[in-house]
C-alpha cells in the first residue's frame, strides 16, 4: 500500500480530527419580495441574459419537468415579486450555479 | 460580458422537431471552456482533424471559442489563428457564441451543421446542453459534452420527455481507447458469450484536490467522475442497443470524499459533488450540487440483453487509489489467480510534494476490466488494461483455464499519457464529426448510449446514498481521513 496524503515530514499520519457535530441546516423560508426590482439582476442586463437565464432554464426544467412559459414568468418563479413567493429550491440552485460559473471567470 | 440579443432568444422555442442526420460537407465547431485542460486538447487536435476530414470531403471550421476566464481568454485568438488557420470570435459564455453559430450556419451556400464541444466543469453541462438542444432540430447545432452530462435524475427525465429523439453526444472517451476497440472487435468476431464483467477504475483525484493540486473543474467524486467511463465500456462491449433492461442490484459508498479544509483546518468537512465544503451528510441535499461526493464506491448492475440473457456487471470507482475494500480484494485475487502480476495493472508515480509544499502524496491509478465468458465451449477471461500512464501500457489478453495467455492487443511501448488521451479524443471527435456529416454513426457516444450510461450511474448514486442517513458521520470522516493518508 502506498502513501497518499501525508505531511511532508511525517509518515502516513491522518490530520487530527475534530469531534464537533455541527447542527443540521434548517430550510429557509423566503418572504415575498417587496419589489420586483430588488429580486435578482435587472432583466435587461447582460448578466441576466447570458448567465442567469440559461441557468434558470436548466434548474426549472430539471425540477419542475416543464418548459417555462416566458422569461418573465421564469424570473418571477425563481426570484418572486411583490405578489408571488420565490421558489426557494430553484432560487437557491440558480444562485449556486451562477456563483459556480463565476468562479471560473 | 456583453449582451447582443434579447431574453426571448435565450429562451428559444422548445418545440421539438424530428431530427434527421442528412449528409453535409461543412461542419463548424465551437469549443466552450477553450482554455481549460480538455478544451485546449480539442484545440490541439484541430489541425490533424481538419486535414483528415478534408480528405473525406468534410470541411471543418472553427467558428468560435468561449472561455469564461478573462485572463485565459486573452491568448485564445492567436492560438485559434495558429491552429485553425484563421481567426475566429472569442467570447465569454456559450450564450454569446450561439448568435455567432447561427450567423455562420445562415451564411452557408449549402446545408451546414455545427458542433458545440463543452469542456466546462460538470455542473455546467446540463445548462449548456439545454442551451444547445432547442437549436438542434431547427438549427442543426449539436452538443458534445464531457462526462457527466447529467448529475440529477430530473435532468435526464426532462431530456427523455422532451428531447429523446434529438441527437447529442457525450464524449465518453474510453469508447475510443484502443484496448476497448480491440476487445470489442474480438467479442464481435468470435462466438463469445459474456457471463460477467468487472471494472475497477481508481485515480487519486480526491487526494490531489485535498492537497491543492487538483485540476480546476475536477468535480463530482469517484462515482460521477469515474463510473461513466466504465459504464460506456461495458455497454459498448455488449452493444448499447442490445440492452433491453437494467437494474442496479447493489451500490455502496465505501468512503466519502473530503474537502481540503479537512486537512488545512482539521475540520470535519466532506466534499460536495460541486466541490464545496459539506459539514453534514445526513441532511437531505436541498439542491443536487450539495450531495456528498464519494471517494470510493462500488455497485453491481444486471444488464438484460435479448433472449432474457442477464449479464452481471460490477464496478469499483475510486478517487483515493487502492484501499483494500472487499470488492477490490476480490478482483485483485481473481487477477492474481489468472497469473496477472500487480505490476501489470497497478500504476504508480513516485511520491511527490504538493505544489503548496504542505503535503506529500503518491499518485496511484488502476483502469482494469475482466470479462468472463464462454468462447465456444471454453471458459475464458479477457483482461483489458485501459491505462497508459506512468510505466503502464494498454493491453487486452485472452486467458484460458490453463492460465495460458493470448495477446489480443498490446501497446509495444509505454506511450505518453497526454498523447494517448489526445489520440482517443481525436478519435471521438472524428467519429462525432462524421456522424454529423452523415458518414457513419457514433453509437457509443450518441443520445441512446449517453442516456443509458447516465441513468445507470445516477441509479447507482441514488442507491449508494440511501445508506448515508444511517452512517456515523464522525466514523465516516475518520475512515476517509485514514484512507487519504494511507
Amino acid at each position: 500500500m502506498t502513501s497518499k496524503l501525508t505531511e511532508p515530514e511525517t509518515e502516513a499520519q491522518a490530520t487530527p480530527l475534530t469531534q464537533t457535530v455541527l447542527p443540521a441546516r434548517k430550510p429557509r423560508l423566503l418572504p415575498p419580495r417587496p419589489s420586483p426590482h430588488e429580486a435578482g439582476p435587472r432583466s435587461d442586463s447582460a448578466e441576466f441574459i447570458l448567465l442567469y437565464l440559461p441557468t434558470m432554464v436548466s434548474v426549472y426544467t430539471a425540477r419542475h419537468q416543464q418548459i417555462p412559459p416566458s422569461p418573465q414568468s421564469l424570473r418571477e418563479h425563481v426570484f418572486g415579486n411583490a405578489h408571488h413567493r420565490a421558489c426557494e429550491a430553484c432560487r437557491e440552485e440558480t444562485e449556486f450555479l451562477v456563483m459556480h460559473q463565476k468562479k471560473f471567470f | 460580458m456583453h449582451s447582443c440579443y434579447s431574453p426571448a432568444d435565450v429562451m428559444c422555442n422548445f418545440a421539438s422537431l424530428p431530427s434527421a442526420m442528412e449528409a453535409t460537407q461543412e461542419i463548424g465547431l465551437i469549443i466552450v471552456g477553450a482554455a481549460g485542460y480538455r478544451g485546449h486538447s480539442a484545440l490541439e487536435i484541430l489541425p490533424k482533424l481538419r486535414a483528415e476530414e478534408r480528405a473525406k470531403g468534410i470541411h471543418l471550421r472553427l467558428v468560435s471559442l468561449a472561455e469564461a476566464n478573462e485572463n485565459s481568454r486573452a491568448a485564445l485568438p492567436s492560438q485559434a489563428a495558429a491552429l485553425a488557420g484563421s481567426p475566429c470570435p472569442v467570447v465569454g459564455m456559450l450564450s454569446e457564441a450561439i448568435p455567432v453559430a447561427l450567423q455562420w450556419l445562415a451564411d452557408g451556400q449549402t446545408r451546414r451543421k455545427l458542433l458545440v464541444y463543452d469542456a466546462t466543469p460538470a455542473a455546467h453541462h446540463y445548462l449548456h446542453l439545454m442551451t444547445v438542444l432547442p437549436y438542434t432540430a431547427r438549427g442543426h447545432i449539436f452538443y458534445l459534452g464531457e462526462k457527466p452530462l447529467f448529475t440529477d435524475q430530473g435532468q435526464i427525465d426532462f431530456i427523455e420527455r422532451n428531447f429523446a429523439r434529438q441527437t447529442f453526444f457525450c464524449e465518453l472517451i474510453e469508447t475510443e481507447n484502443p484496448a476497448f476497440r480491440a476487445a470489442s472487435e474480438f467479442l464481435l468476431s468470435e462466438p463469445f458469450q459474456i457471463e460477467r464483467m468487472t471494472f475497477w477504475r481508481a485515480s487519486c483525484m480526491g487526494v490531489l484536490l485535498a492537497a491543492g493540486d487538483g485540476r480546476a473543474g475536477a468535480e463530482g467524486g469517484a462515482l460521477l467522475d469515474k463510473a461513466p467511463h466504465d459504464l460506456s465500456v461495458s455497454l459498448g462491449l455488449v452493444g448499447p442497443r442490445f440492452v433491453e433492461r437494467w437494474s442496479v442490484t447493489q451500490a455502496r459508498t465505501h468512503l466519502l470524499a473530503l474537502h481540503e479544509d479537512a486537512f488545512r483546518l482539521g475540520k470535519r468537512n466532506f466534499l460536495s459533488v460541486a466541490g464545496t465544503s459539506l459539514s453534514d451528510t445526513h441532511c437531505p441535499a436541498r439542491i443536487p450540487q450539495h450531495q456528498p461526493a464519494d471517494a470510493l464506491a462500488s455497485f453491481e448492475v444486471h444488464l438484460t440483453l435479448g433472449g432474457n440473457l442477464v449479464v452481471p456487471v460490477s464496478y469499483i470507482a475510486s478517487w483515493v487509489g487502492m484501499q483494500n475494500t472487499p470488492p477490490e480484494l476480490t478482483l485483485s485475487s481473481k487477477l492474481a489467480s489468472l497469473g496477472l502480476a500487480p505490476a501489470e495493472w497497478q500504476n504508480h508515480e513516485a511520491p511527490q510534494l504538493s505544489s503548496n509544499r504542505q503535503y506529500r502524496y503518491q499518485n496511484q491509478e488502476v483502469r482494469i476490466a475482466l470479462i468472463e465468458g464462454l468462447l465456444g465451449n471454453r471458459q475464458v477471461q479477457v483482461v483489458l488494461n485501459l491505462l497508459a500512464k506512468f510505466a503502464g501500457h494498454r493491453f487486452v489478453h485472452l486467458i484460458g483455464e490453463d492460465r495460458r495467455r493470448e495477446i489480443l492487443f498490446e501497446e509495444k511501448d509505454a506511450c505518453d499519457y497526454h498523447d494517448s488521451k489526445e489520440a482517443d479524443l481525436f478519435a471521438v471527435f472524428q467519429r462525432v464529426v462524421e456522424h454529423c456529416a452523415g458518414l457513419r454513426t457514433a453509437e457509443n457516444v450518441a443520445t441512446g448510449a449517453s442516456l443509458l450510461v447516465h441513468k445507470i450511474m445516477l441509479g447507482a448514486l441514488l442507491k449508494a446514498h440511501e445508506q448515508l442517513p444511517a452512517t456515523d458521520q464522525d466514523a465516516a470522516y475518520r475512515a476517509s481521513a485514514v484512507a487519504y493518508a494511507k
